[in-house]
């Protein structure tokens, strides 16, 4: 019997999808209150536009992470989906894209000449891409969420379940904890 | 900085201050107020360094695997694509219990409890002796000999091999190990580089003994991938990576 192994572009997509799913789901039961197979079904259509849409160019203009731009379409898909049911839900009420302005390369930048050792610059970011790559629940979703997607804390809060006051707390203590193992890394490289 | 369990208001506060001076977010005065404290705080500019790596770290690596996903979009068809998205909801999909389900459900749960603990004793003594059984297949070849190259990366070492041989501080030594792991597995060249098979050897077996076989199967997953093909190394992590399986 020959098992067909999954390809390297099935593999990225798949991975992306199961990430995407659970922040998708969580977003349509929460704003939309619509059941499993509607969920399912947006989630789908969602995908294949998500492709066409990557085959037409238009992933080229993209200003957002990916992930915010997909969550776009699942959206779209969704007050779709209302609008042809006639629902009774206020559509236009919507929780989640309070999204924030995106983090300025300059300020970044600036940020970063505070460092006290400026030698090896290129060895520590490697160092703190390494650690970004493979952060545990629920720093991945926080950090991800809120430097990446730039999600707000309330955005954030309802994507997980849990209170503002929570993420917040929770958010520096991942960020803690990036700061000391980034700290000892790069003591180890000095 | 504060103790593990209290977050206090001020790094609360800090830490909005910061995100909305890296978003472009703050009045004049009050960028002027938070660049004058970051002069003087030293506590504030080693977190505002620190959030400005993260930031920049997740802006390079988000942007990677965005354009690795677009170009997996543009080489896919709609069948395949719509088969994953499939698979993917259809895997989370919950099943509602029913009440009368309830008293059956429990009645098993308790007999798997039962059995569950011995398995997990069961499991705890494969996983450790594994740990155990392949310790001592690399001693000799990893023994250090740099002379005078860097004594003290020799040093330490010798020191944490020697930890996971005896089984001895564990939680410290896998610590230590997983640092040094990923300084040796980095694309720029440092003191660590050369050691990095030894350093995943036993990172991998002190994880074993630590009865953690998640991490173990992490780190040879990633140890197969950075050895020569054929080599030893390479080849008894296979080999173990398949026992732990």
């Amino acid at each position: 019997m020959t098992i067909q192994m999954p390809t390297y572009s099935e593999k990225v997509l798949n991975q992306f999808a199961q990430k995407e799913w659970g922040k998708v789901q969580t977003f349509l039961k929460k704003q939309y209150t619509l059941p499993d197979d509607d969920c399912n079904d947006i989630f789908q259509e969602s995908f294949i536009i998500l492709m066409k849409n990557a085959k037409e160019g238009k992933l080229k203009d993209m200003t957002s992470s990916l992930s915010t731009y997909f969550l776009g379409i699942c959206r779209n898909k969704a007050r779709e989906l209302l609008r042809s049911k006639k629902h009774g839900v206020n559509i236009d009420d919507d929780y989640t894209f309070d999204a924030m302005s995106d983090v300025k390369d300059e300020k970044i930048n600036n940020l970063l000449t505070l460092d006290s050792a400026k030698s090896l610059i290129e060895q520590k970011e490697a160092l703190a891409r390494q650690i970004v790559h493979d952060l545990p629940k629920p720093c991945n979703e926080l950090l991800w969420g809120f430097f990446r997607d730039n999600y707000s804390l309330q955005t954030l809060a309802n994507m997980l379940s849990k209170t503002v006051g929570y993420v917040k707390v929770t958010k520096h203590r991942c960020q803690e904890k990036f700061r000391k193992r980034y700290g000892d890394l790069v003591k180890a490289l000095l | 900085m504060s103790d593990n369990n209290m977050v206090t208001d001020k790094e609360l506060q800090n830490d909005e201050r910061i995100s909305a001076y890296l978003r472009g977010e703050m009045t004049a005065d009050e960028e002027a107020a938070f660049k004058k404290e970051l002069e003087t705080d030293e506590e504030l500019r080693s977190q505002a360094n620190a959030v400005a790596h993260l930031a920049k770290a997740m802006r390079q690596v988000g942007e990677k695997q965005d354009e690795d996903i677009k170009e997996a979009l543009l080489s896919s068809d709609e069948e395949s694509v719509r088969k994953i998205a499939a698979e993917v909801t259809h895997k989370a999909k919950v099943i509602p219990l029913r009440r009368r389900l309830v008293k059956i459900v429990s009645l098993a749960a308790c007999v798997l409890l039962l059995v569950g603990v011995g398995f997990q004793y069961y499991n705890f003594r494969t996983i450790t002796g594994l740990g155990d059984e392949f310790g001592s297949v690399f001693v000799s070849e990893q023994s250090i000999s740099r002379g005078a190259e860097n004594e003290t990366v020799a040093k330490e070492l010798t020191s944490l091999y020697v930890n996971v041989q005896n089984g001895k501080d564990l939680d410290a030594t896998i610590k230590r190990l997983s640092v040094l792991w990923e300084l040796s597995t980095m694309d720029t060249f440092n003191d660590y580089t050369n050691e990095a098979p030894y350093i995943g050897w036993n990172l991998a077996i002190a994880n074993l003994k630590n009865n953690d076989k998640d991490a173990a199967k992490g780190v040879l997953t990633r140890l197969i991938s950075k050895t020569e093909e054929g080599s030893a190394v390479n080849v008894k992590a296979k080999e173990l990576l398949e026992k732990i399986k």
